[in-house]
């Protein structure tokens, strides 16, 4: 046995149980012990253990061991970023702002430039929490990253191309409607081919949750499926395919409840007098209405006094029609067409509806006019439809109280660029006036959204509200300073 | 001054002071600025009419300010020194004004003071009388000790994972009652020992033995020499005369801060800072202890260079030293360090040989190449000879980075087979790990 472990066991046990044989130790020391003193056990012991401790210690070397290597990393081949980019990078990283973070990876991989070896394992465990960094993240770091990634399995796992089909295979069944709905965004019949198949092994709640995935680019090539599945046995499944063909305007649903409109709507013109000043109106009158459709998600009761039964069941026959129905109807342009129902009280009810169809439908045509001509109800949902310049445009004057955030979620949610000063101007103030429900992560949010020109804007805003005990000071602090840096970005990468 | 950004902005004391710091980098905000060989200064417009006066010493990196912030150095110091960093050609170089003198001078005549103190009328007959009550006690205490140990080498080291704190603590307070602080704390580690994970027994029973070895060793000093007796007393916690060591002649030579590691105890922070001297080739250790609150006098960072004569503490081969003299440094390319393991090995030999009971020593060691083998990583040199990272080193993946493969220049400190790194030079300049 080794002496020193030999000396470990009889410590370990104690002198009492074990005493240590003067044979452990090396020759060398048992020389050496000799001359000491006779002692009791545990003092022999103390008096050994200290001998082999420092003889130990004095005769250490290193371990020889050549085969131990490490393939190097590739060299770089493009050029390191400037010291001013690196200070920059380090005041970006100091923020904490992922935002802001991330327009610094853009700009520098755009640029051609890589950062130096010194914030890569910083770089890279943001990109472990943050998917979306991991692109600007390889890009930025070289050979040197791909290298480092090699060699940590948590990094590694980030670079592995993940296998096209596996999170439909193997995945949960979030994952595989994620899967689905990326895939229907792209390749809607593929989608549609993959569910197909699929299709006998569901049990019939991931039915349900991956047909939903088909809402996405739905159209007239899924008619035949979803027509079929209509009578499924499941109601989770009949209501999720029922949800579908009311998204699709040749589907035998829609065209049913378009029939009814269609014999519901009148248009009517009453003669002036003399033949001058004729009124053009919009009757309305529930007419053959099927039983059958109030199975379909109709409801036949309204649940307020302000409406009827009967306004409420043609409301939602609007919303569940195309809106080009009332151009037909109304044998007018969407314009005059919404003008002509927003003229009468008793018609202008349905513009809401008309909106709802607008977006179900997805024809942004027949949204514009109802939110011209519309004052009283609020459409966040214009920012799923319209261009962001008209959704901007539509939203800055209604910023201000409750609407405002609401409009503002939409926003962020939905805004594909920066916004243009005006919009940006109104959501600092909607901020500014309600500190508390809104924190530095959140301010860092709006930073790909706030344009460099926005700064002046909060400066005067923090003026204004620093006079208050309570404000949104250190938000708009955190704000200025982000945009600072986000402006020195630009104009570095831009120069 | 040479620090760099990143080492002016360490010296903050918080991330507020730091944050401000920054804000007050920009030469707008300044009404005054100004530069001489011995110091930087400045006036800076605060909220009230009159401009703030902050100043460093650029000689011992110290900072004043005439702000109220009880913070050391205050935002307005290390807007200074940032914007000194960053733009030098703002600081005219002019005489100091009154109030930079007054401060500088001040400074100065204390340090003379300091240096210049003798311990007058010192009653030697008395003093001789305390130091024998003293080593006395002390010697109670060890034969004490050595008793204590004894039993738990009959016992057995298989019943002390269940022993409670008490056991370890009670055992430390009787050598802190014997004045012997240095023991008592090699007392408190062995309680620490992480009795929960596999192969404790070897460095519990290692740390043991050094205190027995002081022990054994203090009880034969009169047959030991005068290096190894100093270094007994120091281990156990014998005070050592600052005033008495200032007067001796140190080493003056161009320093490097390798690293610095901080360690906190109740109220008391103790800042470990490791010296090279890059003419000298020698190694030192600066310690700082802070109790809460107090205004450190060191200011000092990693990779940060002074020029200054050291002192050390005697012993066989002596690490701890005291700043005798410091002037301003400017950053230098260092030529020595060890290029091989068996060169550090062969220090380490020496060092215990003269005397076994050895701290963790810095080094520094050229063309290192970071190696994965046996489960862990390992620092192989150009012979392919290595020596083991700590399990867990938190530095190891910034290492790789700046390694990609490559050998490098590294600082380290650590003894037997276990080194950590602290820095490394990369294009002349020293990068904190």
């Amino acid at each position: 046995m080794e002496p020193w472990n030999a000396l470990i066991d009889t410590a370990l046990l104690g002198t009492s149980r074990r005493p240590l044989s003067p044979e452990a130790l090396p020759p060398a020391l048992r020389t050496a012990l000799a001359m000491a003193p006779q002692a009791t056990a545990e003092e022999s012991f103390l008096q050994a253990a200290a001998l082999l401790y420092n003889y130990r210690q004095c005769g250490l070397l290193p371990l020889r061991d050549p085969e131990a290597q490490l393939a190097p990393a590739n060299p770089e081949e493009l050029p390191y970023i400037g010291d001013a980019a690196r200070k920059l990078l380090h005041a970006v990283l100091e923020t904490g702002s992922a935002a802001l973070l991330h327009l610094f990876l853009d700009r520098c991989s755009a640029a051609g430039q890589i950062v130096g070896p010194d914030v890569i394992p910083v770089l890279l465990d943001a990109a472990l929490k943050d998917r979306s960094l991991r692109p600007p993240v390889f890009a930025c770091c070289g050979a040197r990253g791909a290298w480092l990634r090699s060699l940590n399995p948590e990094w590694k796992k980030m670079g592995e191309p993940v296998e096209e089909e596996d999170p439909w295979e193997t995945g949960s069944l979030d994952q595989r409607r994620e899967w689905l709905r990326n895939l229907r965004a792209t390749d809607p019949a593929a989608a549609r081919t993959h569910l197909q198949a699929a299709w006998p092994q569901e049990n019939a709640a991931a039915r349900a949750a991956l047909l939903s995935a088909l809402a996405i680019n739905i159209g007239d090539d899924d008619l035949p499926w979803l027509t079929g599945l209509a009578g499924d046995k499941s109601v989770k499944v009949r209501d999720e395919v029922l949800a579908l063909l009311k998204l699709v305007s040749g589907s035998e649903l829609v065209q049913r409840y378009r029939a009814v409109l269609s014999r519901s709507v009148q248009i009517q013109v009453s003669r002036g007098v003399l033949g001058i000043g004729g009124k053009t109106t919009v009757s309305l009158q529930l007419t053959g209405m099927e039983e059958e459709l109030y199975k379909t998600g109709i409801e036949s009761l309204s649940g307020t006094r302000d409406t009827s039964d009967e306004q409420f069941v043609l409301y939602q026959l609007a919303a569940s029609v195309p809106p080009s129905f009332w151009a037909e109807q109304l044998e007018r342009p969407a314009e005059e067409a919404i003008a002509l129902l927003a003229k009468e009280k008793a018609t202008a009810f349905l513009l809401p509806a008309i909106a709802t169809a607008a977006l179900r439908f997805r024809d942004a045509d027949w949204l514009r006019p109802v939110l011209a001509q519309d004052q009283k109800s609020l459409y966040s949902d214009a920012w799923l439809l319209l261009p962001q310049p008209e959704a901007e445009h539509y939203s800055t004057p209604r910023m201000k109280g409750p609407p405002g955030a609401e409009l503002l979620q939409a926003a962020l949610a939905h805004s594909r660029q920066e916004w243009g000063l005006p919009f940006a101007t109104a959501v600092l103030r909607t901020l500014s006036a309600d500190p508390y429900n809104y924190g530095k992560p959140f301010y860092s949010g709006l930073l790909p959204f706030l344009p460099a020109a926005a700064a002046p804007v909060l400066q005067a805003l923090r003026q204004d509200t620093a006079r208050h005990p309570y404000s949104a000071g250190a938000q708009q602090e955190y704000l200025l300073h982000l945009l600072g840096l986000k402006e020195q970005i630009q104009q570095h990468f831009n120069a | 001054m040479n620090l760099t950004d990143d080492q002016i902005l360490g010296l903050a004391p918080d991330e507020a002071s730091r944050k401000a710091g920054q804000g007050l980098a920009g030469p707008q905000k300044w009404v005054t600025l100004g530069a001489s060989e011995a110091a930087v200064w400045g006036e800076c417009q605060g909220s009230g009419s009159k401009p703030y006066q902050a100043a460093i010493d650029l000689g011992s990196t110290a900072f004043k300010c005439s702000c109220p912030s009880r913070k050391f150095p205050c935002k307005h110091g290390i807007g200074l020194g940032l914007l000194h960093a960053r733009q030098p050609a703002l600081f005219a170089a002019t005489e100091a004004p009154a109030w930079v003198q007054e401060w500088i001078g001040r400074r100065a005549r204390k340090e003379e003071e300091k240096t210049g103190q003798k311990e007058t009328a010192v009653d030697t007959a008395a003093q001789q009388k305390r130091q024998e009550a003293r080593a006395g006690k002390v010697a109670d205490g060890i034969a004490e000790l050595l008793s204590w140990i004894q039993d738990i080498i009959r016992g057995g080291l298989m019943q002390l994972p269940d022993k409670p704190p008490a056991f370890w603590e009670d055992a430390a307070r009787r050598l802190v009652d014997a004045q012997a602080p240095g023991l008592a704390g090699m007392v408190r580690g062995l309680g620490e020992t992480a009795f929960y994970k596999d192969g404790w027994q070897t460095g519990f029973l290692e740390r043991l033995l050094d205190l027995y070895l002081v022990g054994k060793g203090f009880q034969g000093a009169t047959e030991l020499g005068e290096d190894t007796v100093q270094d007994l007393r120091a281990r156990i916690g014998f005070p050592v005369s600052q005033e008495t060591l200032k007067e001796q002649t140190g080493i003056t030579d161009t320093w490097i801060v390798l690293g610095r590691r901080t360690f906190v105890e109740d109220n008391l922070t103790t800042e470990r800072y490791w010296l090279w001297g890059l003419r000298s080739d020698r190694y030192a250790l600066l310690l700082q202890f802070l109790v809460r609150g107090q205004p450190p006098t060191l200011l000092m960072q990693p990779g940060m260079h002074l020029e200054a004569e050291l002192v050390f503490y005697p012993g066989s081969h002596p690490l701890r030293t005291i700043i005798k003299r410091q002037l301003p440094a400017a950053p230098a390319r260092p030529e020595a360090g060890h290029d091989s393991w068996r060169s550090v090995v062969a220090i380490q030999a020496a060092a215990s040989a003269a005397f076994p009971v050895q701290p963790e020593r810095p080094f520094v060691v050229r063309g290192l190449t970071p190696v994965p083998a046996e489960g862990g990583w390992w620092l192989r040199d150009g012979a392919g000879d290595r020596m083991a990272l700590p399990a867990g080193y938190p530095g190891l993946w910034k290492l790789l980075a700046w390694s990609g493969g490559a050998p490098l220049d590294l600082a380290l400190v650590g003894k037997g087979q276990i080194y950590e790194p602290l820095g490394l030079w990369s294009q002349n300049q020293y990068h904190v790990l």
